[in-house]
């Protein structure tokens, strides 16, 4: 199993079980496989971090100054 | 796309943020999930609306407003999905089907993360990152990126992931809804997740490492 492949089945596992033979295959992989065990944690926390999607906002008004309904005060100090 | 909205400042709406540029926002929004639909996008926002002006009396604290208003919208919309979504089908199938397969014959993101082999290329290859990535999500700044990065996507492939991780939609009900086999939406998700993934972390998470 190659990464390409694993990231598939990564993704795949968010849907339906895998089967037996393929979890297995995956396990190994992502055991010897640093970059696809990270990516199956982050795809994990996109799915966590979507279910708190605010509304399109930011990207349809990003030339605007910030309403005051938008809580703009949040996040002054990560900017940097 | 859209343009400034003067709020009036004395009703109670605009001072909660129910203004018309939460509507157009609401619109867009609503548009994508409903196939362009126009009609059925503003049947959502407006029930939406309406529903959060009946319940103005029971919301509290105003800097989530949006996420409130939002939150009902996504309701509405999962109904018109479910009660309406053969009419819709309808309507959109051509187009439907014509970018499922395009984007079949199409593997540019995989060629772009992937070599030969199938292995990470190096600059996208996933690498430790902050150790609460969740925190983003209280980060106004991180919803701008996540919209764009959104926005990148392909249009169905953007619409079938806010489907499934946005609105809560099962995997067959997706399917069933829009008339799609199984493995052309595992096939979507997992381009959108791939990419999704690879934009946030390229533009948010390696910016804000700790």
């Amino acid at each position: 199993m190659n990464c390409r492949q694993a990231t598939r089945f990564i993704s795949d596992a968010m849907e339906s079980p895998l089967n037996d033979a393929t979890r297995l295959r995956l396990r190994l992989h992502i055991l010897i496989c640093p970059a696809c065990r990270h990516f199956a944690r982050q795809v994990d926390d996109l799915r966590q971090i979507t279910a708190a999607y605010p509304g399109p906002e930011q990207s349809l008004t990003q030339a605007e100054t910030p309403a005051a309904h938008a809580s703009p005060d949040l996040d002054q100090g990560k900017k940097k | 796309m859209m343009s400034m909205n003067k709020t009036t400042e004395t009703s109670t709406g605009p001072e909660l943020g129910l203004d018309d540029r939460l509507r157009e926002q609401m619109l867009a929004f609503a548009r994508l999930q409903l196939g362009n639909n126009q009609s059925l996008a503003e049947d959502a926002v407006h029930e939406a609306m309406l529903a959060a002006w009946q319940g103005l009396t029971d919301f509290r604290g105003r800097s989530s407003v949006k996420t409130w208003v939002f939150g009902i919208l996504r309701h509405k919309i999962v109904d018109i999905l479910r009660s309406r979504g053969r009419e819709l089908l309808a309507s959109e199938l051509p187009s439907l089907s014509a970018e499922a397969s395009q984007q079949e014959a199409d593997p540019d993101m995989a060629e772009r993360v992937f070599n030969h082999r199938g292995a990470w290329l190096r600059e996208n290859r996933p690498r430790r990152c902050q150790d609460d990535p969740l925190q983003a999500v209280e980060d106004a700044g991180f919803w701008t990126v996540f919209n764009t990065c959104l926005n990148h996507l392909p249009g169905q492939q953007a619409r079938l992931f806010m489907m499934r991780e946005y609105l809560g939609l099962s995997g067959p009900e997706i399917c069933e809804l829009l008339a799609i086999s199984t493995s052309n939406l595992h096939v979507q998700l997992y381009r959108a997740r791939l990419q999704l993934r690879s934009c946030l972390h390229r533009n948010w998470f390696e910016e804000h490492k700790k």
